[in-house]
């Protein structure tokens, strides 16, 4: 079925803390894809990236008999997803200590921020300026764009209060709003 | 959890509101500007899995294999008898209403002239029925997806109170499901991604002619199920359907020889119709006809 909803998604926490591995799989199913995606954006591997989702839907299933139905198992996994990630950085890329892994894979992706204004596509000039917001507050632009979790999972996942969550996204949206002025002045002047 | 929407629009609470417009297109505009890459087609999320079954393995509970043992000693029960390829069967007479309760605990209530069939490893490997005629479901909550197969159709459902409808004797090949609680998936056989998803005081329409079952349209719930109370309930149906429905609800043979009137729709509704010849007169009286009894029921002429 194509909407899961959270009563359904509380459902089978309730079932994989009794040992349950049927709504284990299902549950696996329907984050797996979209949790390799968010890992790739700070390991930028994708082999590695699968790794950690395994790990961190291993560890869940370890902690099975702990898990509280009542709390975003959705928080818990992209939370565990993320710390297994900057983990991972922190331990592999001697190189790129001190540096910011959101930004440098949003470089990578694209070839440079210079050239953004080349291209007419909106959606990519938008996913462009998304990347060259500052890491906080793209982290949880995205988690709440991308990954559509509200303010209290985002919260969690980031370990902040919800209000700088809140404060996070203002301030990133905001940014986007003068980034598309001045666009919009630039084509206009040309 | 709390709903996102309330989220964004503490966002939006921030911005003057000469912004507000500029500030919402671009919120909407940047859901979908979000990486689709790298693809994860579904043989990897499969095979991911097994790796994540592996490294738990040892630790797995044992439901599920049990399910499995349990499903292999049935196999070779069957076997021995000799019965395995027969489905149990629950029918309702002609003339009678009949309630069944399935082995996973859920119960079905079953229309005049309805038959439910259901395989004998129905609540070990599949919670799986087929139906001819109409049927009110209430499904016994479980992971396991209770799947209705009607004429072509699918309804899914993980617990929830449901009517379907798909009488075979109906020549436009047409099944309504109608929610009375919970949601249900509802689509045409191996068109599972063109899904209508009902709510409950929702119903849905499909017919063989239909690429995808009609959006989904609000019912009153007495209409859902009137039936189970023994009402009459006909909302615009033709004259074909309706003496179909009392042919089976009175246990007798109703011909129409007026057969340019088959398709002659009427609305009309009996809290407690007690004998065909009372409704058949008020048809008669309105649509102009006439009927007289025959050895096994009655005639309708003009």
């Amino acid at each position: 079925m194509g909407n899961i909803s959270s009563k359904q998604i509380r459902n089978w926490v309730r079932k994989i803390s009794e040992s349950d591995q049927k709504a284990f799989d299902r549950l696996f199913r329907h984050f797996y894809a979209q949790l390799v995606r968010f890992a790739c954006k700070y390991v930028k591997s994708k082999a590695t990236a699968s790794d950690i989702v395994q790990e961190s839907f291993v560890g869940l299933w370890k902690k099975r008999q702990t898990l509280d139905p009542q709390r975003s198992v959705k928080a818990y996994l992209y939370q565990t997803v993320r710390n297994r990630s900057l983990n991972y950085i922190r331990d592999h890329s001697k190189e790129t200590v001190g540096l910011d892994p959101l930004k440098e894979y949003g470089l990578e992706a694209k070839n440079g921020s210079k050239q953004s204004a080349e291209t007419d596509d909106r959606s990519e000039l938008l996913s462009q300026w998304i990347k060259e917001l500052p890491k906080r507050q793209r982290e949880a632009f995205e988690l709440s764009r991308f990954e559509g979790l509200d303010h209290d999972e985002i919260a969690e996942v980031m370990d902040i209060s919800a209000n700088t969550v809140n404060n996070h996204i203002v301030a990133a949206l905001d940014t986007l709003r003068s980034r598309s002025g001045e666009y919009k002045d630039q084509a206009k002047s040309t | 959890m709390k709903n996102s929407k309330f989220d964004a629009e503490k966002v939006f609470d921030e911005f003057p509101a000469e912004e507000q417009e500029e500030v919402r297109e671009l919120w909407q505009e940047s859901k979908s500007a979000g990486a689709v890459e790298p693809e994860v087609p579904d043989d990897e999320v499969e095979q991911a899995l097994s790796n994540v079954h592996e490294q738990i393995g040892a630790d797995t509970g044992m439901s599920n294999s049990w399910r499995w043992l349990a499903a292999a000693a049935v196999i070779l029960l069957m076997f021995g008898a000799g019965i395995l390829f027969i489905p149990r069967t629950v029918t309702a007479p002609h003339g009678e209403l009949t309630t069944a309760t399935l082995p996973d605990g859920s119960t079905v209530e079953l229309n005049s002239g309805s038959e439910l069939q259901y395989g004998w490893l129905f609540d070990i490997t599949n919670r799986s029925v087929s139906l001819d005629g109409e049927a009110y479901f209430a499904v016994q909550e479980s992971e396991e997806p209770f799947v209705v197969s009607a004429q072509g159709t699918k309804v899914e459902v993980t617990g929830t109170e449901f009517n379907v409808q798909s009488w075979s004797a109906n020549p436009d090949v047409e099944t309504t499901v109608s929610v009375a609680e919970g949601s249900v998936a509802f689509y045409p056989n191996g068109k599972q991604n063109q899904a209508v998803y009902l709510m409950p005081g929702e119903t849905s329409r499909w017919t063989q002619a239909m690429e995808q079952p009609s959006d989904p349209k609000p019912i009153a719930l007495d209409k859902i199920s009137g039936w189970r109370e023994g009402k009459l309930i006909f909302d615009q149906q033709t004259l074909a359907v309706i003496f179909q429905e009392l042919e089976r609800r009175f246990d007798t043979r109703i011909t129409l020889e007026a057969s340019d009137m088959a398709g002659e729709t009427l609305t009309t509704y009996y809290n407690n119709p007690k004998d065909v010849a009372s409704i058949l007169k008020d048809i008669c009286r309105v649509k102009g006809l006439r009927f007289a009894p025959t050895a096994n029921g009655y005639r309708v002429y003009k």
